[in-house]
């Protein structure tokens, strides 16, 4: 073995997988086609799951602050993993009030981050419907997903008015406390926007400007896409979708 | 025992080989660019094709309707009036107030 | 004749002894900063594993928030102690190996301290909240150019080496060096491109951290690992290689099937479909190479039991191949598609990164450092019993972390797919395995703590003079080592 054949050889060996599993998926994943609604359906036009919220500023500080260690964002298809069928985990079930949006984690889910965080392990539920689990969860409740959220990044471990029963929060959360993420100001002539938390006397908990946009982040995932229909080659479950 | 090998220019060249070897691939990487940075047609762009045509549909409906030659005539007659109504130098359109000092504070009382 | 073979022979112990001077700095500053960085990585080890079931601990501190810790863990692990023993195992073994004295030790050594600052940024940046928030390259974006141009700067020389060499047999050590030290940048600059440069998907984005995060140990620090079993398992027990061809097939079955994975950890996600099975397939066929080289060196010290026994170096590396082959083992069973359902989210992929890290390139990295330090200071290791509890512990903690993050992730993976019962009955049975990692990151602590006061002694040059190395068990009657003498007249190495 020479060191031409040598050097060629390493670099063949590599080049090949480079290319094929990298370069080319690379550029394939930028110019992913878009999705049409089928003629007749009730909505015309491309398929863009729609969201609202800080997602770009708030999908970095997730990052940053680990949140992906423990927390996916990924609903495999069925071939994968039983995603779909946890409890809203994928979406909704159909009920009276609603349709059936369960779904599997779409490429077009991640618009407008830098890095999918599909995530590590699942030592924490996962986060791919959260916004919507919340909102379902506190409905009839004074507290707002935001300010769960919020109250939650604070002290998971102090977080009422969660729905009884509810599959996720395990009595004793081992989700760490995000206090860096908030302040502890005078009450006096500050404004508002404090948690409804106990603490010292004279003083309440403000979150920072990243609490507000990690919070907005995370009430942005939903995976019913604010109601828009999907369309049928992306709906797996057609009968479903149809509300009575 | 070949001890010829070693000898600073054989040094030399062995660096440079060394260098492009080791970024190959980050060479590789710049030169397909083009390729992997290739033009596409976004969700959002496929999306906004029917706003642009109906953006396109509204313009022309106003292109259509719009009477050039009878503004350029307004604006000639505007211009004109504009230019007939010059200001004379010196004369003041509107009098200019004194300006007046503000009051003193009245002094805090202990 | 015997006269020019002792002449030939003491021109040999010359030309070793001036190239362990000329990189003596180097080599020792990386071993013992790569030690520091060890314990701390391991004291960051414990911390995240501990605020995995006691979110509570040491929640004083925002800066050790969980998450963040996770990610500073690793990247300590990795760019603190990996890269850096790497880097004092490839210049040390490739001017060996080629024969070349090293004529670039003060930039080598210059460049070394300028790796520790960018490190130490990076992970400041990691635990003040201002990361990259991508999973496997945690640092910031503008220390991963700087880490690629102290990497070019500190083993380019190296490859020079190597090229200037004197005609004769390339040995497999050096196939593995040579083709690490390429691996290193084209993985490096490819992923550092795509991810932070580049403006791709974002999916895609971590699909190609993945793969770094992967290629980085099948193709760095597994290459450096087995150039040092190459070396040192012949060398210490004085045999050939078993077989050149296992060598070469074992090289390039490592060469064609490490690029390929990676990408099994996106199992499910919206990229091309055929990623992620290719990673799987890949991470299923390491066994292969993991078995060729496992019989190829454990055949080459197999009827040497006492030197196995006695020589650290030899200890630690042969326990490091035959972790190897146990690598491929679990990696064949771990990435097969069923299981790949259960533990894809699991504690078990940190139980291979471990077993693979800590278990095969840091025990094979051991047993070239207790190699090399006594001939680049020319001092003897001081104390057996450090030596010895190094080894033990090292080997109990790596075998129980690995245990219980594999058998733990299983569990977790069965109660996630068993959609029957609620999430948090799986987190509470999951959370238990997450005592038994936290305990033996502190048998690990313990370790590291030997062996890092022992490195230090060594660099503060306290170590014992004289010609007979440190061995495991009481000196014998007749020594393998000859009668005493100078270190600098010891024409066999070993120990």
């Amino acid at each position: 073995m020479t060191f031409k054949a040598f050097i060629f050889g390493l670099l063949a060996s590599f080049g090949f997988p480079w290319l094929v599993a990298v370069v080319l998926p690379f550029s394939k994943m930028r110019s992913l086609e878009p999705i049409k609604y089928e003629e007749g359906a009730a909505v015309s036009g491309v398929f863009i799951p729609k969201r609202d919220g800080r997602v770009t500023e708030g999908s970095i500080i997730y990052g940053q602050e680990g949140c992906y260690q423990c927390h996916t964002q990924l609903i495999r298809p069925t071939y994968a993993g039983n995603d779909v069928f946890r409890d809203e985990w994928a979406g909704l079930r159909k009920t009276a009030d609603n349709a059936d949006t369960r779904r599997e984690t779409l490429a077009m889910d991640f618009e407008g981050e830098k890095v999918a965080h599909l995530g590590q392990s699942r030592v924490g539920p996962d986060l791919a419907n959260l916004g919507r689990r919340l909102e379902q969860n506190l409905k009839g409740s004074e507290l707002t997903p935001e300010d769960w959220v919020l109250q939650h990044l604070y002290n998971p471990r102090g977080v009422r008015n969660y729905r009884v029963g509810s599959q996720d929060l395990p009595e004793r959360s081992s989700c760490p406390s995000k206090t860096s993420l908030f302040e502890l100001v005078a009450l006096n002539g500050a404004g508002g926007g404090f948690l409804a938390v106990d603490t010292e006397e004279g003083k309440g908990v403000r979150p920072k400007d990243r609490a507000r946009q990690l919070a907005s982040y995370l009430i942005s995932l939903k995976k019913d896409t604010l109601g828009q229909p999907l369309p049928e080659i992306l709906n797996h479950n057609p009968q479903a979708t149809v509300v009575e | 025992m070949d001890h010829t090998r070693d000898n600073p220019l054989k040094r030399f060249t062995a660096f440079w080989v060394a260098l492009l070897l080791v970024t190959a691939f980050g060479i590789a990487c710049i030169i397909l660019r083009p390729i992997t940075h290739a033009r596409v047609d976004s969700a959002m762009e496929a999306a906004a094709e029917d706003r642009r045509a109906l953006r396109a549909e509204v313009d022309n409906a106003q292109d259509k309707n719009l009477n050039q030659d009878a503004l350029d005539e307004a604006f000639q007659a505007s211009a004109a009036s504009l230019i007939a109504s010059k200001p004379t130098p010196g004369k003041v359109a509107v009098p200019k107030p004194a300006a007046k000092a503000p009051a003193e504070p009245e002094p805090a009382s202990e | 004749m015997a006269e020019t073979t002792s002449t030939a022979e003491s021109n040999d112990v010359a030309l070793r002894a001036s190239i362990d001077r000329s990189l003596r700095h180097p080599v020792m500053f990386f071993f013992t900063s790569g030690a520091v960085w060890l314990a701390l990585a391991i004291v960051l080890g414990l911390v995240a594993s501990a605020k995995k079931h006691s979110p509570e601990f040491l929640s004083c501190f925002s800066f050790l928030d969980a998450g963040r810790v996770d990610g500073a863990h690793m990247s300590a692990l990795i760019y603190g102690w990996g890269a850096q023993a790497a880097f004092g195992i490839i210049i040390w073994l490739m001017a060996r190996l080629s024969r070349k004295e090293c004529t670039n030790a003060g930039t080598i050594l210059a460049v070394g301290h300028l790796w520790n600052l960018f490190v130490f940024i990076g992970l400041v940046c990691i635990l003040t909240g201002n990361g990259s928030g991508i999973a496997y390259m945690e640092f910031p974006g503008f220390i991963w150019p700087l880490l690629i141009l102290c990497y070019l700067a500190i083993t380019i020389w190296s490859l020079v080496q190597f090229q200037v060499r004197d005609a004769g047999h390339v040995y497999v050590s050096q196939w593995y060096l040579l083709a690490g030290l390429l691996w290193f940048p084209w993985i490096a600059v490819t992923a550092f491109l795509f991810v932070f440069v580049f403006d791709g998907h974002p999916v895609m984005a971590s699909a190609i951290a993945a793969w770094f995060k992967s290629a980085l140990f099948l193709l760095f620090f597994l290459p450096t690992a087995l150039a040092s079993a190459y070396y040192l398992a012949p060398k210490v027990t004085g045999r050939p290689v078993y077989s050149y061809n296992l060598a070469l097939f074992g090289f390039w079955a490592l060469a064609f099937l490490g690029p390929w994975a990676g990408m099994q950890k996106l199992f499910g996600a919206p990229i091309p479909q055929f990623l992620p099975y290719a990673g799987a397939a890949a991470m299923v066929l390491i066994l292969i190479p993991a078995i060729s080289v496992g019989i190829n060196i454990l055949q080459t010290v197999y009827g040497h039991g006492e030197i196995v026994a006695e020589s650290p170096s030899l200890r630690f590396t042969s326990s490091g191949v035959v972790l190897f082959v146990a690598y491929g083992v679990l990696s064949f069973v771990l990435h097969t598609v069923p299981a790949m359902k259960m533990t894809q989210f699991s504690y078990s992929g940190y139980g291979l990164d471990i077993l693979g890290l800590y278990g095969v390139f840091s025990l094979c990295a051991f047993g070239a450092i207790y190699f090399i330090v006594p001939r680049i200071t020319r001092r003897e290791w001081l104390s057996r019993r450090f030596i010895s509890w190094h080894f033990f512990l090292s080997l109990y903690g790596v075998a129980s972390i690995v245990i219980c993050a594999v058998v733990g992730g299983v569990t977790q993976g069965q109660g996630i797919e068993d959609v029957a019962q609620p999430f948090a009955t799986m987190a509470e049975r999951a959370s238990q395995y997450g005592w038994g990692v936290t305990l033996a990151w502190a048998f690990l602590l313990f370790a590291n703590l030997f062996f890092c006061l022992h490195l230090l002694l060594m660099w503060a040059r306290l170590g014992r003079r004289s010609s007979h190395p440190t061995l495991l068990k009481g000196h014998h009657a007749e020594s393998p080592h000859g009668p005493e003498g100078e270190i600098d007249n010891i024409g066999s190495a070993s120990a």
